[in-house]
């Protein structure tokens, strides 16, 4: 894997938040479902720093929308996760799962 | 009825944001602000991204240039000042701060923040560095012949002043600013050149 090929943390649950969203993914949905499964909230630029790294990477691509009037005539970014992203992200899940398999302490809930 | 987000926090963003505009990250605060947020949300967002770790390294080069041309243009101010004037060097601040008067303070303030920030909208929103370079050189070139121009403005000042009309506030503020704005001229007639060299060939937002 190169340097820059990983995915981190954040990275992987903007990518997961794209892969269900599907094709209306753009700012303010993305946030909203990390926002959703995470509980907390999260800043919109921070996804977009995110999603530059992803795209720099090849695992997203961009597009622009049309401006609406609703946001003061700027026009929306939607993100598509690319057939190499989605490589990485089963790559990245295979890593976990095998990471966590016979942890006792995640079975049995002691630290 | 339409909600406005704050004012301050909007100019912010547009302005304070280092790197490129993202178009996109107004328009989904805007959104996101009008569906459900509150002021505090928005103020929240805004700094979030003004002080977003990425963005401050990304911009790391841009803040060492803005330091550079700052001190670069301080100086070079400076030992104008003194080619003009004829008198020996000072120190870097005196001849455009004046002194004893602290009204003059946030001006002086105001202008050598202008300095760094002028690099910084060239450099980091990607303005015309030619352009800009030309301006500058314009402005200076203005600046060195400024004594020709005070003394053109002579006559009438000292007219203003020996009959008493610079008791009026406005007059007196106007004198006492004189060198101070004109020093800014090179760095007004600089962003201009390059900002309208910029929106003509239409690429102020990436």
């Amino acid at each position: 894997m190169g340097k820059r090929e990983y995915l981190g943390e954040f990275e992987l649950t903007v990518m997961l938040a794209l892969l269900r969203l599907g094709e209306d993914a753009y700012g303010v949905p993305i946030a909203r479902a990390i926002e959703a499964s995470s509980g907390r909230e999260v800043g919109i630029a921070s996804v977009y720093a995110a999603l530059e790294r992803l795209e720099r990477k090849g695992f997203v691509i961009s597009w622009r929308g049309e401006p609406t009037p609703e946001r003061g005539g700027r026009a929306k970014r939607f993100f598509h996760v690319t057939a190499l992203g989605l490589r990485q992200v089963r790559k990245t899940r295979k890593t976990l799962v095998r990471l966590w398999r016979g942890l006792p302490q995640l079975d049995g809930g002691h630290a | 009825m339409k909600v406005v987000p704050p004012t301050m926090a909007t100019w912010m963003l547009k302005h304070l944001v280092l790197g490129h505009r993202n178009e996109a990250l107004e328009g989904d605060l805007l959104e996101e602000f009008q569906r459900r947020r509150s002021a505090s949300w928005y103020w929240r967002q805004v700094l979030g991204a003004i002080l977003g770790f990425s963005n401050v390294l990304r911009a790391g080069w841009v803040t060492v240039w803005a330091v550079v041309f700052a001190g670069a243009w301080v100086y070079g101010l400076c030992v104008l000042t003194c080619f003009i004037h004829h008198s020996p060097l000072q120190i870097p601040s005196g001849n455009w701060i004046p002194r004893g008067n602290p009204i003059w303070i946030p001006v002086g303030i105001v202008f050598y923040l202008a300095m760094p920030l002028s690099v910084y909208l060239v450099v980091a929103r990607n303005l015309s560095l030619r352009a800009f370079t030309v301006g500058l050189g314009a402005g200076m070139l203005v600046l060195v012949t400024l004594p020709f121009f005070q003394s053109l403005l002579a006559t009438p000042l000292n007219y203003v002043l020996e009959y008493g009309r610079a008791k009026h506030w406005n007059v007196v503020l106007w004198l006492r600013g004189y060198d101070l704005l004109l020093g800014c001229l090179p760095l007004v007639a600089a962003m201009w050149a390059a900002a309208i060299s910029k929106i003509r060939v239409g690429t102020l937002d990436p």
